[in-house]
């Protein structure tokens, strides 16, 4: 094997164990079915195609879009603002979906406020969301492989090229491992949830005979804070909170 | 009067709160006060619940009144009580005095406190005490010359109250999403209507008691009448009564065919709280005729769809079409194999990076290098000398010894005479018995060199011995 043909193979052999898992091919022609069904105008054979994919335990941004699209058709608001604003976890600089995330919230009569991101989180996430845990751990963990190889060859060979190399891997494969965990820790950390019920009743107390704070109509979003025998305590403004019964909200799950 | 939560000191009344918690009702703080307890007929301040037995969840009005039948230039509330646990809603008290008879005495009466209270835990609720203080004219004194008006300081509170909670009888407790006394009424626009024109259907539940857990009731409607969201109007007012709401629901319906159609009654179930039981009431049907042409009617709910969302059909950027789906689930990150890689990996450098550091000690002292390639040179060259029967084996062997003895024994020159390897073994502590033996096996190698007939001994054995030599030599240095 000459020189050339070794570094041939070397790259290829590193290009080769970075791809990662292979895509659902057969998810995408469904999904694909559902895109159709819905130009065609029928919501709820779109809907059912799009819960099966996602029941599968699939999902993508265009996924929760489409999803949300369709419940906007079916007038339910709660769950379109539910499959939106996952949506725009996922890509959250996407325009399309921002663009059809904030219609449907014009549409939501507002008794909160609106609890945006910071430009820094909102630059951190749409990093963070690039790829998914599996292939940012994929990434990092390969290159932590390939960057401790060079640097043990490199106190072998002293060649100050391979262990610039090296450095440069351990490097990226650090960002990417703490890319994985970081996005880890926000799937399992999101803390906010959707009004599906049509009017939802604030308590100042978990209990129904509490003194009643404020009424959110559906669609609402608000931040979760606590969860106490069938209530959430939630947070629909800053330093405003009050309890809810669980069942008229649905928590953004993304894991 | 409780007298286990006041102690008569001095002539003087110390209030010890709280003592005890009644209900999980917590009483106000510790507090003194240093002023005499009122014992006369003239001031009263009652706690009066609307009810003594109310039901889990049932609003009640509760009263602190202050009766007085003397004059009083002031009255100060000291302590009020919390209520912790309950909800507790304050209503707007009547400012002016009444009349009113108690044990046969009339008394202006003031409200000083107007609450509705709800627990939703069945048991014994005691109604903490309202501690206020009186400034009140006292009688005039007979030996006064000239009468004066006199006013002393008194305390005053009421009696605590207990009110039983009772439980919600099971069964509908799941449906029944009110407790008191409510109407149920829905009403049409009007019983005609041309296809493709909407009419609203209006519900209208109102009454008194706890019921802000009211939601749009589900609508049984015939398919030829389709629904839109509802819009929804609360309406909640407190009153000395109890909370007073009104749920309005109004529903827009469409018909999507001609003919009559009948909007079913409606059922509402709530929680009697004064019979005591569950009361499930029925709303009125209503019979709607739809006349018209169905172009009508398509041109009309267009119309109307259009105004709540836009057509899908021609809002196409609303869906995106072709995606790379995921899955959702983690299956390599945080596995055992992910840790495994890690782990694996780090030893290895680690492994890697401590042999090289090794290596380079050794290359850093050529001392060092010398002794380490002793050692190897003479296992090496002992394991081939062992299978080597030529005359040379003999020569190697000593040549062997005498090399790994100046490397080993950091001389500079390599050692050329026994007597010379002697010394130095000796001057390094090296067991007389042992040099002896290296002394006879070089002696041997000698004369096998040179003369054919003192070959007696075979190499292995000489080898054999060397070995042990060698190893003991080894303990010794290292």
């Amino acid at each position: 094997m000459s020189l050339h043909n070794k570094k041939t193979y070397f790259f290829v052999l590193i290009v080769a164990s970075f791809i990662p898992f292979a895509h659902a091919q057969g998810q995408e022609s469904l999904y694909n079915k559902g895109v159709e069904e819905l130009k065609r105008g029928s919501t709820k054979k779109a809907i059912s195609i799009f819960e099966e994919i996602h029941a599968q335990g699939y999902e993508s941004a265009e996924l929760y879009n489409n999803l949300g699209t369709s419940y906007m058709q079916e007038n339910k608001i709660g769950l379109a603002v539910l499959n939106y604003e996952t949506a725009i976890i996922l890509k959250t600089n996407n325009p399309q979906i921002l663009e059809n995330s904030t219609a449907v919230k014009n549409k939501v009569k507002k008794s909160s406020q609106n609890m945006q991101d910071d430009v820094i989180t909102f630059f951190l996430k749409s990093l963070l969301f690039t790829f998914t845990i599996d292939e940012f751990a994929i990434v990092g963990i390969n290159l932590l492989v390939f960057g401790l190889c060079l640097m043990t060859l490199y106190l072998r060979i002293k060649n100050f090229r391979i262990k610039q190399v090296g450095f440069g891997f351990l490097f990226i494969s650090i960002f990417a491992l703490t890319a994985a965990c970081l996005q880890y820790y926000f799937r399992i950390n999101i803390n906010r949830a959707v009004v599906i019920a049509p009017k939802l009743i604030v308590k100042n107390a978990p209990s129904f005979n509490a003194k009643t704070i404020l009424t959110l109509n559906e669609g609402e979003t608000v931040k979760l804070q606590d969860n106490f025998d069938g209530w959430y305590k939630v947070s629909w403004a800053k330093n405003k909170n009050g309890w809810v019964k669980e069942s008229s909200l649905k928590k953004i799950i993304l894991l | 009067m409780k007298i286990r939560n006041i102690a008569l000191f001095s002539g003087f009344l110390l209030l010890l709160q709280p003592f005890k918690q009644y209900a999980g009702v917590n009483i106000v703080k510790v507090r003194e006060v240093q002023q005499e307890l009122y014992r006369g007929n003239d001031a009263f301040l009652l706690c009066v619940p609307a009810k003594k037995q109310v039901f889990a969840g049932e609003p009640f009005t509760v009263n602190y009144k202050l009766l007085l039948s003397t004059s009083v230039k002031d009255a100060k509330v000291v302590s009020a009580p919390l209520f912790r646990g309950l909800s507790a809603e304050e209503i707007n008290r009547p400012l002016n005095f009444k009349q009113e008879q108690f044990r046969g005495r009339n008394y202006r009466v003031k409200f000083l406190k107007q609450v509705v209270l709800t627990t939703d835990k069945p048991g014994k609720l005691i109604l903490e005490p309202l501690t206020v203080l009186l400034n009140m004219e006292l009688p005039p004194d007979p030996d006064d010359f000239f009468p004066v008006e006199k006013y002393q300081e008194y305390t005053l509170f009421s009696e605590p109250v207990q009110v039983n909670v009772l439980p919600l009888p099971n069964l509908k407790q799941s449906i029944a999403k009110a407790i008191g006394k409510f109407n149920i009424n829905t009403s049409v626009e009007k019983s005609q209507v041309a296809l493709g024109n909407s009419i609203n259907y209006q519900i209208n539940i109102a009454g008194r008691g706890n019921a802000s857990n009211i939601t749009p009731p589900d609508l049984d409607l015939p398919t030829q009448l389709e629904v839109y969201q509802p819009t929804i109007t609360f309406d909640r007012k407190l009153t000395p009564k109890g909370p007073a709401t009104n749920h309005l629901f109004k529903y827009k319906l469409v018909p999507n065919d001609t003919g009559n159609f009948v909007i079913p009654s409606l059922q509402f179930t709530y929680f009697d709280s004064e019979e005591g039981k569950y009361v499930t009431l029925s709303s009125a049907k209503h019979e709607i005729k739809v006349k018209g042409s169905k172009n009508s009617f398509s041109q009309a709910k267009t119309t109307l769809t259009n105004s709540i969302y836009q057509n899908t059909k021609n809002n196409t950027s609303l869906i995106i079409e072709g995606t790379t789906l995921y899955k959702r689930k983690i299956k390599f990150f945080g596995s055992f194999s992910f840790f495994i890689i890690i782990l694996i990996s780090f030893i290895f450098y680690g492994t890697a990076y401590a042999y090289s550091k090794y290596v380079q000690r050794i290359a850093a002292n050529p001392l060092l290098q010398r002794k380490r390639e002793a050692i190897k040179l003479a296992g090496y060259g002992l394991k081939s000398i062992k299978n080597d029967n030529s005359d040379v084996a003999y020569t190697q062997l000593s040549i062997l010894i005498l090399t790994y003895l100046s490397a080993r024994l950091e001389m500079e020159k390599v050692i050329s005479t026994t007597k010379e390897a002697k010394t130095m073994l000796l001057q390094r502590n090296i067991a007389l018995p042992v040099v002896n033996q290296l002394q006879e096996v070089l002696s041997r190698c000698y004369e096998a060199s040179y003369a054919q007939e003192a070959r007696k001994d075979d190499i292995k054995q000489l080898c054999h011995k060397t070995e042990f030599i060698l190893e003991s030599i080894e303990k010794v240095t290292t």
